[in-house]
């Protein structure tokens, strides 16, 4: 059954539990054919920054950096929020791949059409 | 000999704007659609000048899937001079970039009251001298997409706003936003955008 789907996650090493289980779960959404997106914004932006997730391993999970590369491989979207983004001073020259920049229009175009949404 | 192959052709090609210019405003003869230049066009090239049918229905005249038909059509039209002067003008007349493929056809031909409008040119939107300008710096997000919707509320229909965006996240949250509100981006090139705003 085609049809979108939406992770947005908050946290990164400030939660390395949630921002585990958010690409898990997103892995799960994309192996399921949806069309899917996780959405980083406040803390979870910093996991849009090569070499940051390399080190976040939650036990009884695959390593994150293992997990955010399989969902890219298999075609899922990250959105990185811009504002918050720059509020944190990163890297734009820096962003992993399958990673995109967005202010609030892309993602409410996205979710538009009635897609699910789940928050970590 | 070669002069007069040329003098023919232009003949051709004359003749043929004469009669795409004569078809101007002509409803299909079997849906009663009206029918756009290159629809026109098409119907020349089959030799419907006297009942010009629109793709659609040209299409089922040749039990052909309207796709198929736009195809066949218009590659007869690429391999014949005075057919793609007819088709430049048509571009030109409607106001289609001639780099793209015109949105009455693609991606697939609709009937005119499911048609695009026109999208303004630049060049024409310049011309037009209706634009007006704003520099939202590195305005982001909610903020740069509400002073957007402000901006253009306070202009008149077809105007265009000429912005200039330096957040990261605008090159895609202003095309996002133009899809998801109905204003026509002209152009996008990061930290430049033109935006046709709406009609009421």
């Amino acid at each position: 059954m085609a049809g979108k789907f939406c992770v947005s996650l908050t946290s990164a090493k400030n939660d390395p539990d949630k921002a585990t289980v958010a690409f898990v779960v997103a892995n799960a959404a994309v192996a399921s054919d949806k069309e899917t997106l996780v959405f980083l914004s406040t803390e979870g932006v910093r996991l849009s920054q090569q070499g940051y997730a390399d080190d976040i391993r939650e036990e009884g999970f695959a390593p994150l950096k293992e997990l955010m590369e399989n969902f890219v491989k298999a075609g899922g979207l990250i959105y990185v929020c811009s504002p918050c983004f720059k509020r944190r001073k990163l890297d734009e020259g820096k962003l992993i791949g399958g990673a995109t920049i967005v202010g609030g229009a892309k993602l409410v175009e996205f979710l538009s059409d009635g897609s699910p949404c789940i928050t970590y | 000999m070669e002069r007069k192959a040329l003098s023919d052709e232009m003949e051709r090609t004359l003749k043929l704007l004469a009669d795409l210019q004569a078809l101007h405003g002509r409803l299909c003869q079997r849906c009663e659609s009206e029918l756009c230049h290159h629809e026109a066009l098409f119907s020349l090239s089959m030799g419907f000048k006297n009942a010009p049918l629109c793709c659609s229905c040209l299409a089922a005249e040749f039990e052909r899937e309207p796709v198929q038909m736009r195809d066949e059509l218009w590659s007869f039209v690429l391999h014949r001079p005075c057919h793609r002067a007819g088709w430049a003008w048509a571009n030109r007349d409607e106001g289609y970039d001639p780099a793209v493929l015109p949105g009455c056809l693609w991606p697939y031909p609709r009937k005119a009251s499911e048609r695009p409008r026109a999208p303004k040119t630049l060049d024409t939107a310049a011309e037009s001298c209706e634009s007006e300008t704003w520099d939202a710096g590195d305005m982001a997000c909610g903020d740069l997409v509400l002073e957007l919707r402000l901006r253009l509320r306070g202009m008149k229909p077809r105007q265009v706003l000429r912005i200039t965006a330096t957040d990261p996240g605008a090159r895609e949250d202003i095309p996002a936003w133009c899809r998801l509100t109905g204003h026509a981006l002209l152009s996008a090139k990061h930290p430049l955008y033109w935006i046709e705003r709406k009609e009421d």
